[in-house]
């Protein structure tokens, strides 16, 4: 039974407290000089969105300016009836003054209008707050501007500047603060002349401050009324002021921190939020206003503009310690430091390669060119040997003519020394000479063909008929000291090659001294022929045949490989020789076995078709 | 003029030095006989009697020079016999020596060498 009547009790209390946290509470919030002028709108505002956050149930705000801040000889009488009328039939749960002014005036009409309702003032500094706490029922959250602290810094960034401007209107709290600040900050006057603005209109605030002398600076205190009594939504002036003074613009409230001020020592306006929440919500929760102690905010580290650093040359070495940095305008490499480390990382690794396919390309060509180099040799030795080989028959050859010559020359002499002399026969030995004659020409050219060493590449078209009969003078004296038999097929048309004769005439004369010896000790007739023939449109086929003994099975595939040969004394580089030219030329060889001998065929593509060969 | 008038029977086988030589000899007065490769010589020897002397190429094509002679010393035919080539080695002028020869000319030569050598033979 006891039981249940606990837990029936704490039903209702449970029921009890939902009802007060789903009750709203009614807050009025009352503004020193209107809730759009600043920085009083964005404590306000930081102040409402704080509690809202904070506090759990529903909120009620009402909202009143007191009208008679801007003007100190107003009537506060009329407003209080107002606000008495406003709030007869409803009650607040807390009064929530935003500036001192308002402080002052709830201080002075508390009684007469909300003489149970808990208080907070805030926005306001900690020497404007009301002197009679902590008796007072009511709350504050004040602030402490330092001034000689703000003048400080802003002498130790910019160190030249000799004239400081101070722009406050002319509302009894802003002239309340132009007092203040003569008395604070006389020990500076020494060192700078202060010009205050304070009994100008806002216009000529703005024109001054657009022509002021060199090294000046700006002190941004308070724009609420200016001294020809207009009104002025602060943050507006202060765009105004940012644009067109030609000073960098310091001020005490981080209010317009980003939207043009250096920087220095500034009240943080989202930290007098924050706490002045936190207060209304331990009122809301019953505590005591006055008993709840809030020290005053002091100004939080110095904090600077990067983009007005920038502006007036002030170098972030000359920051007081501790000092943040904001807005930093990142430069290229921290705005797209991801994209340039790929694209640096690329032109590196880019760099790398062609520099990789520079070296590459650099040791090919030495490596092209000394192969080229040693080809070329190859072949000329190649030259050198066939000519050993050919030397004897080759000498026979020219022996025989040059016998011949002496022998006549020497008849003709004795011919002539007789009396009379046979001149007829005379005539027939001179023809017989200048014949032989021709023929020993013949030879040497030829000979100075084979042995010829030029280094130069010679790639007129030729035809390909001439350079095989240039062979046939070559080894004829072999062929016939041989006892052997060449036959030539030649294509009765033109066959233009572009190679060097030297070339093509020594891939012939290896494969004719290859049949010639091919065909020693084989069983006679030792027949060679070298047929000549187009294919087609794009080549010319050469065809060598000998009746000798044959390729052996074995060697038929490797024939062309370097070092293989079926002759005892053979160097076995003749056929490789001949297949390197060949395939420098664009050309290919083959080799097969016939009924009897073997038979090698190559190609060349005809003028014009074929590749430049590298052994140039 | 020459001092005799024994028949020199040339054997060789390119024509112009063929006809040069002949025409040379002449000149200095021999009868000459002359052929184109051995096997011609071998078939019509007539007129070469043991006064004859054989002016001879080694390197014939067919029967060589050295061959012919080798051929012709068997036989009982005993020839002055002088050789001329155009190719010197050391191996054809053994040969030509071991086969039998007054001389060994190296062609080309000069008349006087050929003339000095026929006028030496016995």
């Amino acid at each position: 039974m006891i039981t249940r009547l606990v837990f029936g009790f704490t039903v209702l209390l449970l029921t009890m407290a939902n009802e007060a946290m789903s009750e709203p509470r009614r807050v009025l919030f009352l503004h020193s000089y209107g809730r759009e002028l600043g920085p009083w709108n964005d404590v306000a505002r930081s102040v409402h969105d704080e509690l809202i956050r904070q506090y759990p149930g529903p909120i009620d705000f009402f909202e009143s300016s007191l009208a008679t801040a801007r003007d100190p000889d107003s009537d506060s009488v009329p407003f209080v009836e107002y606000l008495s009328t406003l709030f007869t039939n409803r009650k607040l749960d807390l009064v929530i003054t935003n500036g001192a002014p308002a402080a002052d005036f709830i201080r002075k009409y508390r009684q007469q209008l909300f003489p149970e309702i808990p208080a907070l003032f805030t926005g306001l500094q900690h020497r404007r707050a009301p002197p009679d706490r902590p008796s007072a029922s009511y709350a504050v959250v004040a602030f402490n501007n330092d001034f000689p602290l703000i003048l400080e810094q802003m002498l130790r960034v910019l160190p030249e500047t000799d004239r400081v401007v101070f722009i406050l209107g002319s509302s009894p709290l802003e002239r309340y603060w132009v007092d203040q600040l003569r008395t604070e900050l006389k020990p500076f006057q020494e060192r700078v002349t202060f010009e205050w603005l304070n009994d100008l209109s806002f216009e000529e605030m703005l024109k001054r401050c657009s022509a002021l002398p060199a090294r000046s600076a700006i002190l941004f205190g308070l724009m609420s009324v200016d001294a020809a009594g207009v009104g002025h939504e602060e943050r507006k002036a202060f765009d105004r002021l940012h644009a067109v003074a030609n000073a960098p613009i310091f001020s005490y409230v981080d209010a317009y921190f980003g939207a043009g001020l250096v920087g220095g020592p500034l009240t943080q306006v989202n930290e007098i939020g924050r706490q002045a929440a936190g207060v209304a919500v331990r009122i809301f929760n019953g505590e005591t206003p006055g008993e709840i102690n809030s020290p005053p905010i002091e100004p939080a580290a110095p904090r600077y503009d990067w983009r007005e650093l920038q502006r007036w040359k002030i170098s972030e070495r000359a920051l007081p310690e501790g000092s943040e940095v904001y807005f930093r305008i990142p430069g290229m490499w921290e705005q797209y430091r991801s994209q340039l480390t790929a694209g640096i990382a690329a032109l590196v690794l880019q760099a790398g390669i062609i520099s990789l396919l520079l070296i590459e390309r650099r040791r090919r060509q030495f490596a092209q060119t000394d192969a080229s180099d040693r080809r070329r040799e190859v072949v000329r030795l190649n030259r050198v040997t066939t000519a050993n080989v050919l030397s004897t028959s080759l000498a026979h050859e020219l022996n025989q003519p040059l016998g011949a010559i002496l022998s006549n020359t020497e008849a003709a002499q004795m011919l002539l020394k007789a009396n009379p002399p046979d001149l007829a026969q005379v005539d027939a030995i001179l023809s017989d000479i200048v014949r032989d004659e021709q023929r020993v020409s013949e030879i040497i050219l030829g000979l100075r063909n084979l042995l010829n060493n030029r280094t130069e590449g010679d790639l007129r078209p030729r035809d390909l008929n001439d350079t095989v009969r240039d062979v046939v003078k070559i080894v004829t004296p072999e062929i016939t000291r041989r006892a052997m038999v060449l036959r030539t097929v030649l294509a009765d048309e033109v066959l233009p090659v572009r190679c060097d004769p030297i070339h093509l005439q020594q891939v012939i004369l290896n494969l004719v001294m290859n049949g010639i010896d091919a065909m020693e000790g084989a069983q006679p007739p030792h027949n060679l022929t070298i047929r000549t023939q187009r294919l087609g449109d794009t080549d010319v086929e050469v065809r060598i045949t000998d009746t000798g003994k044959g390729i052996s099975a074995g060697k038929l595939t490797s024939i062309f490989d370097a070092f293989v040969t079926t002759k005892p004394q053979g160097t076995g580089l003749g056929l490789p020789i001949a297949k390197t030219i060949l395939e420098s030329y664009g050309g290919d060889i083959t080799a097969e076995n016939r009924m009897r001998g073997a038979v090698f065929t190559f190609r060349l593509p005809l003028s014009g078709i074929g590749p430049t060969s590298e052994l140039m | 003029m020459g001092y005799c008038v024994r028949t020199i029977v040339v054997i060789e086988d390119n024509p112009s030095l063929l006809q040069g030589l002949s025409r040379l000899l002449s000149a200095h007065g021999f009868p000459v006989r002359t052929f184109g490769s051995a096997e011609a010589f071998l078939e019509d020897k007539s007129g070469c009697d043991a006064d004859c002397l054989l002016l001879l190429d080694i390197h014939l094509s067919g029967i060589s020079g050295i061959d012919l002679q080798r051929r012709l010393t068997s036989s009982g035919t005993d020839l002055p016999v002088i050789f001329m080539t155009a190719i010197d080695n050391e191996t054809t002028r053994q040969e030509a020596f071991d086969a039998g020869c007054i001389a060994y000319l190296r062609k080309p030569f000069l008349s006087k060498l050929l003339i000095d050598a026929i006028n030496q033979a016995p």
